[in-house]
């Protein structure tokens, strides 16, 4: 098809269905060859990019905020942050339950919408997958540098000992070790494994040796026959098979360290689904915060489409309303379930101290996303954009919300505090962020940060009944304005 | 300590014998230079150090029988290394002696006990003698002699200078000599002042305290014509009626009073005693009656002489001799029909109770209330049956300080000996002791702190804390007690009665001949009879006797229109009442972390004091919580925080004294080095003349705050959590009346909040327990609040401090604390009524409750031990485990410190190491600290969860001894260390399998329950409800 040009795409409003041809999900027309040189060329450019370069360096200054403070941290004990009795757990967890969410978004567009072979995921599925695995990677860091004697946060982990003990199997922490060990695994796996074929790609087109070599290594010899092609597409099913239940089951898990104890607040058989519609919630607000600005510096209008980014505010649309939804249920629960503790628990949530914490979290989360019923909004960059990083805030707060106010207020009024947060526990949660964005960048800047090979399977050419774009074009699609 | 004199009997070396000058210095310092550096020895040192010990085995004159630092050849009798040793003394505070008892590791003091053989004590010992093994161990104590300010080499300069002086003041006769010293009931000491003032007939002698009963004494001999002292059998009255008093708070006979309370408060043993209270502060006495009436101290008396006419007029009789007492007072505040009915019900139930019943009157009140007090037992009959008269042998108040104070004006002293005590700081401010001082000559201060009145003097005396000396004082029924020193002391200090005695010029070679030439001249008998009265901590028999003194008119107390008005006073008008602080005492204990961190019970404050003001006094002024007001009475002025505090009587000001020290050391202050005061100077506002209370108070707004570290949230919190606590108090700390108990003996068993659960059933397979089930039981209806477990816990378990900005953070580290609710009734005014739907029975009788007159309950709660733990489920490195009796043991060394079991606890008793409170112990200065350590008890590290553990040292102590000598645990054999020292016997700890165990049969107690039982966590620690004794009259 070399050497053919069609007319391009621009202009299109790819956002609404018509009956007919179906609406293209990569505009511009382009051909294979231009997206590979689109996508290649932000790693291949040698040229670095100012604005790139000072948002790194903020990145990296705040990443050494959190390394500074961690060292503090040990050195000094846990007492820097704002913990005590009876807020034993302040926000460090609550930083790793938000990050944990937040991580959702990646495996479920590449596991679950995989399975259910919805196409526009390929645009964005690298680059949620790559917000993924960062965000486990923050995650991660807190519940290790949580525990009081750091030294020996490896005790969590049932290696064999010589004091013959196993780690207690009862504890959900112990789960939630597993939990989040086998999802970040799996979703790193899963992540590289579906970029194999791509940095096949950027080897070939390299020119330095040290490039060639390094991205040589990255592709595992990667030579792109069909035997190839097949076993990598067997594989990628597999584990997308596998990771599928993992999206589920991580959040779930987390959800257990609540739900599991006795605590009022913390006790309540809604936390798995509820726990999981705030993370795909929360993944899907992250991935709109990030595309928006990439797409844009970048120049991927033409991949990641407004229609993409229309589906997952479709997406932000449902889950917010589910999560608002199990804010109800757990009122309706507590009130029908006579436990006067309970009842006491979300009273106090909603009217006490914190209730300026839960309000946030309730306009957040709850009436933010209820714009996305309209069209306009759905499909207004400032606006999903602000909405986005709203709902990211309001994330936060519903981990905070949960964790804080239910511990704050148990069931000994005698025993009740209220929880100040430290500079220590604000700098490092700043700081998550420029371990988070620190990777992120790096990860645009080497990595190609849109599935190449996955893209070009859902532009028109491949499939037969596909019409060619001229045709397409001809087709009664509204055009923007 | 070591004199001049040769002892040429006994010597070690040739140059002990002849009593060379090496020779002289180095038995002087008796450890040589570097000894008392703990760390750091080389072998070499050590050696030479080990050599120069054994060699003063025989030179210095010990205490008792000395020990090398060598491994003893031959074994002293019935000294086991590692095995704990206890020996008798007795510690003097307030001139009453509280016998103790001191377990003794290898040769150190860790842990103070009562004696459980004095009837005062009955095992049981206050906060401030528990808190003595930190002060003993207090790095901040004077190591050294100084001599304006600059440090002296050993005693021997001042012992010269004090030889040369006293023989200057011996050809005077004395004229120009003045001591100042503690007042105290130590026979010695009254032998040795005798002999001081026979040396110098002109010397002054004056004592001096700023805590006394002052006006006691003076009530006594008002109404006696001779001081007596006032001694209460609270287990014999069935009405008791106090009248701003200290009963159970303060009062030096408080363990007795505590103890024999508790007897008639069990309703299962037989009838009640009913408690009434009149006060203006609210103390835990208050806290206890039955009926509580708050008013301001300058009104109690005037409530005590209604209730005298209303006696009389009611048809009780005067005894003859009395003479007629006087009308009564009247006024808006008697007349409101809330006085009325109180002192009318009051009236009743004392005449119902003739000879039943006690009168009591804080130490706070005037001389004339005292008085009127006793004819009101006289009148009652009381007097000889629930009240009981000995003579006062202690003299105290302030004449003699101010006497003394005018002839150092005058420059009539040349040299002034202050023995004990801190009068610069804790003198009345009016006297200005301080400026008084510098008209004096020489001021030697003999004190265990180089503290506010050091620097103001010549020369500063190294004092020998009471567990390294020797001693002797009377318990406050008299019986005489002997203080022994437990360790030599660390700083080679001097007592106050060995400088009475060089003063006097008694010769002694060990300052335990002082006590003992007093014993022999007392008592006759031989050796055996000392080392009896040493072993048991006190002589036999030794009692005051009871006196009957006759009767006699005296003038009627009057009151000023201000003590009978009703409602606020105004700005100006209102009342300042001082009082001893729960903590620092009067300011002698401000350098004890233990004592500073101890939460006050009734207003859970730790490290300061505050302005303690009534919520409708405080609205009325526009002052909040924790702001800065400044108190103005009579042109001194003082800057203080404001604590509202429900139930202060209206218009009335508390302040604790004992705060604000500039040089009590690096705890309660040293602003020398940046250390700073803790707390509000008070004494800034006493006067002599005014006594403890005094009105025409202004307190005025300064526009700041000022942050207080309180363990427990005060009353100043939004609508849903106060309604929720108050509807909780119901469900947590379970109370009823005698009459509902009477009728449902079992109601205490159901969960009150109505909380629906389901069938409780255990998701694990539950425990099943062979051997013994550990458990406790904590009687609701007897605990005081008076903090003694809280502080023994401390000391038995090595529980660090944290410090105010960390208790602030809520990170204090109690084991086991005392919570407090108030109840003020507001729950059921409010629309949100939590607990409205489930009322077995109608068990509320609030009467008039609100937020000025509420009601208190407390519960104290260390870890219940549940068996179904909710912690150990949740532990993921299995840190916190079950013991196969029932324990939740903490594994200290597998402790991550996840903090997930505090999270899931639902009492919230464990406690976390934020930090290493134990790092000051790096400091080679500090090292001294860690002889304090119980070394049965891990002393934890940062990062690790630790709680109660039911003392399972003591457990184990008991277990092994037992398991050794084959024999099975008897009951009532362990006893932890909250339990040993209640004085209400509210905690009872043992086997719950023995089913004749005390434990047993409490739990089986219809008012036993299980706090949270719904959640299936069946705890070991049971709680008797609260059983209160209401007047019908008054409901």
């Amino acid at each position: 098809m070399a050497g053919k040009t069609y007319a391009p795409l621009k202009g299109i409003d790819n956002t609404g269905d018509v009956p007919g041809p179906r609406t293209p999900l990569i505009l511009e027309n382009k051909t294979y060859g231009q997206i590979t040189e689109q996508v290649c060329s932000v790693v291949e450019d040698p040229k670095v990019h100012r604005t790139w370069l000072l948002s790194f360096m903020a990145a990296v200054t705040f990443l050494g905020v959190l390394f500074s403070l961690i060292v503090y941290l040990i050195v000094t004990g846990v007492g820097v942050w704002g913990n005590q009795i009876p807020v034993a757990w302040g926000w460090p967890i609550v930083n790793f339950v938000f990050w944990v969410g937040i991580g959702h978004a990646g495996t479920l567009i590449s596991a679950i919408l995989f399975l259910l072979r919805q196409d526009w995921r390929t645009s964005i599925n690298r680059f949620a997958e790559a917000m993924t695995i960062f965000a486990v990677v923050c995650a991660g860091t807190f519940p290790g540098i949580h525990v009081g004697r750091i030294w020996l946060a490896y005790w969590l982990f049932p290696l064999p000992n010589q004091m013959l003990m196993w780690p207690n199997f009862r504890s959900p922490l112990l789960w939630d070790v597993f939990a989040v060990g086998t999802y970040a695994s799996v979703s790193l796996v899963f992540w590289y494994m579906g970029m194999i074929p791509d940095l096949a790609t950027i080897r070939d087109r390299a020119r330095h040796p040290l490039r060639r070599l390094g991205y040589g290594i990255l592709s595992l010899g990667w030579r792109g026959s069909a035997r190839a092609w097949h076993r990598y597409e067997r594989a990628y099913l597999l584990l997308a098979a596998l990771a599928t239940p993992l999206v589920l089951s991580v959040h779930t898990v987390v959800s257990f360290d609540f739900a599991v104890s006795q605590l009022p607040g913390w006790h309540t058989t809604i936390f798995p689904p509820y726990f999981v519609a705030g993370a795909i919630f929360s993944g899907f607000a992250m991935v709109v915060t990030l595309a928006v600005p990439a797409r844009a510096f970048y120049g991927m209008r033409n991949i990641i489409t407004m229609r993409h980014l229309e589906n997952m505010n479709k997406v932000i649309l449902a889950t917010g309303s589910m999560v608002g939804y199990a804010y109800s249920m757990e009122f309706f629960i507590a009130w029908y379930g006579g436990n006067k503790y309970e009842q006491f628990a979300f009273m106090n949530r909603a009217f006490g101290p914190y209730a300026w914490a839960y309000w946030t979290m309730v306009s957040c989360n709850v009436i933010t996303p209820q714009i996305f019923w309209f069209k306009k909004c759905r499909t207004s960059i400032p606006i999903m954009m602000v909405a986005a990083i709203l709902v990211n805030v309001g994330m936060w707060f519903e981990r905070f919300v949960i964790t804080v106010t239910s511990l704050a207020r148990d069931f000994l009024p005698s025993s009740w505090g209220y929880f100040h947060p430290t500079i220590v526990d604000i700098l490092m949660l700043i700081g998550s962020f420029g371990l988070f964005f620190t990777l992120f960048l790096l990860f645009l800047r080497f990595l190609p940060m849109i599935a190449i090979s996955e893209v070009k399977s859902v532009m028109p050419f491949p499939k037969p009944t596909q019409k060619q774009p001229s045709e397409v074009e001809s087709a009664p699609v509204p055009s923007v304005n | 300590m070591k004199t001049e004199t040769p002892n040429t009997r006994y010597w070690r070396s040739l140059e002990e014998l002849e009593r060379t000058d090496e020779f002289k210095d180095f038995a002087f310092r008796e450890f040589p230079e570097g000894a008392d550096k703990l760390d750091g020895v080389d072998r070499r040192r050590f050696l030479q150090l080990m050599g120069a010990s054994t060699a003063l085995a025989g030179a210095s004159s010990c205490r008792w029988e000395k020990t090398n630092i060598l491994p003893l050849a031959e074994r002293p009798e019935d000294r086991i290394p590692g095995v704990p040793e206890h020996f008798a003394t007795a510690m003097e505070l307030g001139a009453a002696a509280q016998g103790l008892v001191l377990t003794s590791y290898d040769g150190r003091p860790i842990k103070v006990e009562g004696n459980d053989q004095l009837p005062g004590t009955q095992g049981a010992a206050s906060c401030f003698a528990q808190g003595a093994i930190l002060e003993l161990y207090d790095p901040d104590r004077s190591r050294v002699l100084t001599r304006d300010g600059n440090e002296q080499k050993g005693w021997a300069p001042f012992d010269a200078w004090f030889d040369q002086e006293l023989s200057r003041l011996e050809a005077k006769s004395g004229a120009g000599l003045a001591i100042l010293h503690q007042p105290t009931s130590s026979e010695t000491a009254k032998r040795l002042v005798a002999k001081v003032k026979a040396r110098f007939p002109q010397a002054r002698v004056a004592a001096y305290a700023p805590v006394d009963r002052a006006t006691e004494r003076a009530g006594g001999e008002l109404a006696f014509g001779r001081p007596v002292r006032t001694h209460f059998r609270l287990d014999g009255a069935k009405v008791i009626a106090t009248f701003d008093g200290d009963l159970f708070s303060g009062h030096p006979d408080e363990l007795r009073h505590a103890r024999d309370f508790a007897k008639h408060r069990r309703p299962e043993e037989g009838w009640m005693t009913r408690l009434y209270s009149v006060e203006s502060r609210f103390t835990s006495t208050g806290s206890l009656a039955d009926h509580r009436l708050p008013v301001r101290s300058e009104s109690v008396g005037a409530v005590l002489a209604a209730l005298e006419a209303t006696l009389i007029a009611k048809g009780a009789t005067v005894p003859s001799g009395w003479g007629s007492p006087s009308a009564a007072p009247s006024g808006a505040l008697l007349d409101a029909p809330r006085t009325k009915k109180f002192v009318d019900a009051l009236a009743n139930d004392l005449l119902a109770h003739r000879g039943e019943c006690v009168i009591q009157v804080g130490a706070g009140q005037t001389a004339p209330v005292h008085a009127v007090a006793h004819r009101i037992n006289a009148m009652l009959g009381a007097i000889g049956k629930t009240v009981v008269l000995t003579d006062e042998p202690v003299v105290s108040g302030t004449a003699e300080l101010e006497a003394l104070v005018a002839a150092m004006r005058g420059r009539q002293v040349e040299t002034l000996f202050v023995l004990g005590g801190n009068p610069v700081y804790d003198a009345p401010a009016d006297l200005d002791f301080e400026a008084a001082l510098g008209e004096v000559g020489s001021v030697a201060h003999l004190a265990l702190y180089a503290d506010e009145t050091s620097a103001a003097s010549t020369w500063h005396l190294p004092q020998a804390h009471f567990l390294e000396s020797w001693g002797d004082a009377r318990a406050w029924d008299g019986t005489h007690c002997l203080t022994q020193p437990l360790i030599h002391p660390l700083y080679k200090g001097r007592t106050a009665l060995e400088l009475l005695a060089r003063m006097g010029g008694e010769l002694f070679a060990d300052s335990q001949e002082l006590v003992r030439a007093t014993f022999d001249e007392r008592y006759a008998t031989d050796d055996s009879g000392w080392r009896r009265a040493l072993h048991d901590g006190f002589v036999a028999q030794s009692a005051f006797g009871a006196i009957t003194p006759a009767g006699r008119g005296f003038a009627a107390p009057s009151f000023p229109p201000s003590a009978l008005a009703a409602g606020i006073p105004a700005n100006g008008s209102l009342e300042l009442t001082l009082f001893p602080d729960a903590s620092t005492y009067d300011g002698r204990y401000a350098n004890n972390g233990w004592l500073q961190e101890l939460p006050e019970f009734m207003t859970k404050l730790t490290w300061d004091n505050a302005a303690l003001i009534g919520p409708a006094t405080a609205k009325s002024l526009g002052v909040k919580h924790e702001q800065l007001v400044e108190l103005e009475i009579d042109g001194r002025k003082l800057e203080c925080a404001v604590y509202v505090m429900p139930g202060q009587a209206a218009g009335a000001v508390g302040l604790a004294l004992g705060y604000g020290r500039t040089r009590a050391g690096h705890v309660g202050g040293l602003i020398d080095e940046d250390a700073p005061s803790v707390g509000f100077n008070s004494y800034r506002l006493a006067t002599s003349a005014a006594g403890w209370s005094a009105t025409g108070l202004t307190v005025k707004k300064t526009g700041r705050t000022y942050k207080l570290a309180s363990t427990q949230d005060h009353q100043d919190i939004d609508t849903t959590g106060l309604v929720e606590r108050e509807a909780r108090i119901e469900d947590l700390a379970r109370h009823q009346t005698l009459e509902q108990y009477t009728e449902h003996p079992d109601a205490m068993q159901q969960t009150l909040l109505g909380t629906h659960y389901p069938p409780l059933q255990s998701l694990w397979k539950e425990f099943e327990y062979a051997g013994n089930r550990w458990g406790m039981s904590i009687d609701l209806s007897t605990c005081t609040g008076c903090n003694a477990c809280v502080i023994a816990c401390q000391s038995e378990n090595n529980i660090p401090i944290v410090g105010k900005e960390q208790v602030i953070n809520n990170r204090e580290m109690h084991w086991l604390r005392i919570d407090r609710y108030f109840e003020t009734g507001e729950a059921e005014e409010h629309s949100y009524a939590p607990h409205e739907s489930a009322k077995p029975v109608e068990h509320r009788s609030h009467g008039e409750l609100d937020e000025d007159n509420p009601r208190v309950h407390r519960q104290p709660v260390g870890c219940i031990q549940c068996e179904m733990a909710p912690c150990e489920q949740v532990c993921p490195v299995a840190a916190t485990v079950h013991s196969d009796e029932g324990l939740n043991d903490m594994v200290y060394n597998r402790c991550i410190g996840t903090r997930y079991c505090s999270n899931n606890c639902p009492v919230k008793v464990r406690r976390f190491n934020f930090f290493n409170y134990h790092k000051d112990l790096k400091d080679p200065d500090n090292a001294v600290k860690k002889l304090g350590f119980n070394p049965e008890v891990t002393v934890r590290h940062r990062g690790v969860m630790e709680k109660c553990t039911y003392c399972v040292q003591r457990i184990q102590a008991v277990k092994i001894d037992a398991r050794n000598k084959k024999r099975p645990i008897e009951d009532g054999e362990i006893v932890t260390a909250c339990q040993q020292t209640c004085p209400a016997e509210a905690i009872t700890f043992g086997d719950l399998a023995d089913e004749k165990s005390a434990v047993r049969k409490k739990h089986e107690l219809p008012r036993g329950y299980a706090m949270l039982a719904y959640l299936n966590i069946k705890p070991r620690t049971a709680y008797l409800a609260r059983v209160t004794n209401p007047n019908p009259e008054l409901v």
